[in-house]
C-alpha cells in the first residue's frame, strides 16, 4: 500500500510561472492497513462488480463504514453511479435532437472503462483515485469517514 | 507547454491503456455498429423534422459511413467536425495501441498553463459553432 502514496521524485527546477506545479488536491482517503484491505477487498470488488448489472450494492460499504478499503472503493462508485445519473438526465433532455444519443454512448462507455479500472484496483488491493471523476468522490464525500468500531 | 517522452511512472495511470486502447476502442467500434443499424432503426432528430434545421450532430451516422467505406471527402461533406474527431480518435487509438504493445515511451505534456486549456476549449467551442454554421448553410 505504501508504494501507492509515493511521487516520483523530478529533479529540482527553478519555478517560472511555466513549470510552477498546480495546486495540490486535498489528500484522499487515509491509506488502509494490510489487513483491511485483505478484509475490504470482497466488498470493494463487489460494489463496483454489480455495478455494471445495476445493483447498488455499493450502498452497503457506505453505510457500514467499518472498513477505510471498502469504504473508499464506496465512494469512488457512488461518484460513478452519480455521473450515470448526469449522463442519463443530459442525453434524456438533448434526445430529441441527435446529440442525446452521442452523450448516452460517449458516456456511457467511460463509465464503464472506468468501472472496470476500479475493479481492477480494487481486486489488486490498490487504494487508487479513478481517472477523471475519481478526485470529485474524495472531495464531495469527505464526511463520510471510518466508523472505528 | 513542452511535449516529453518518458517512460511510465509506477504509481500513475496509464493513459495509453485506459484512453486509447480502451475507451476510444470501444467508442470507434460502437460508432461503426451504430452506423449499420438499418436506417429505420435509427432515432430521427426531432428538431430537423419538426423545423427542417439541422443540429450540431446531424450527419455523423453518414459520417461514419462514409468514413468505414474510405469515403474521406464524401464523410467531411456530410460532417467536417465528426471527420476531424473520429479521425483524431483513430490516431491516437493507433498511437496507444502501438505505445501499450510495444512498450514505447509515452508523450506527455511537461506542463499546461491554464490559459492553453482554456485556450483548448475556446478552439474547440469556435470549430463546433463553425461546424454548425456550415450545417446550416448546406441543409
Amino acid at each position: 500500500m505504501e508504494e501507492e502514496k509515493k511521487v516520483p521524485e523530478e529533479k529540482a527546477a527553478p519555478e517560472t510561472p511555466e513549470t510552477k506545479p498546480a495546486p495540490e488536491s486535498p489528500a484522499p482517503s487515509p491509506a488502509a492497513s494490510p489487513q483491511e484491505v485483505e478484509e475490504g477487498k470482497a466488498f470493494a470488488i463487489l460494489s463496483y462488480a454489480l455495478s455494471i448489472i445495476g445493483l447498488p450494492f455499493f450502498l452497503v460499504p457506505l453505510i457500514m463504514r467499518n472498513n477505510g478499503f471498502s469504504l473508499f472503493h464506496a465512494k469512488q462508485t457512488l461518484i460513478i453511479w452519480l455521473a450515470g445519473i448526469a449522463v442519463s438526465v443530459a442525453g434524456g433532455i438533448l434526445s430529441f435532437i441527435c446529440i442525446g444519443i452521442i452523450i448516452w454512448v460517449v458516456g456511457f462507455i467511460l463509465l464503464l472503462v472506468l468501472t472496470v479500472i476500479g475493479l481492477i484496483n480494487a481486486a489488486q488491493g490498490q487504494q487508487k483515485l479513478l481517472p477523471v471523476i475519481g478526485q470529485w468522490g474524495e472531495d464531495w464525500f469527505k464526511g463520510l469517514k471510518k466508523v472505528e468500531s | 507547454m513542452r511535449l516529453e517522452l518518458r517512460k511510465l511512472r509506477s504509481p500513475e495511470y496509464d493513459w495509453e491503456l485506459i484512453f486509447g486502447c480502451l475507451y476510444l476502442t470501444l467508442l470507434l467500434a460502437a460508432a461503426y455498429f451504430l452506423s449499420r443499424l438499418p436506417e429505420q432503426n435509427m432515432p430521427a432528430c426531432r428538431l430537423r423534422q419538426s423545423t427542417g434545421i439541422p443540429c450540431p450532430a446531424c450527419g455523423m451516422v453518414r459520417c461514419v459511413n462514409n468514413l468505414t467505406a474510405g469515403r474521406v471527402g464524401e464523410a467531411f461533406r456530410h460532417h467536417p467536425l465528426g471527420t476531424l474527431l473520429i479521425g483524431a480518435a483513430a490516431v491516437f487509438s493507433f498511437y496507444s495501441w502501438a505505445a501499450v504493445l510495444l512498450r514505447l515511451p509515452r508523450i506527455r505534456l511537461k506542463s499546461a498553463p491554464a490559459r492553453i486549456k482554456s485556450g483548448a476549449v475556446l478552439v474547440l467551442s469556435i470549430l463546433l459553432a463553425a461546424n454548425w454554421i456550415y450545417l446550416l448553410l448546406t441543409a
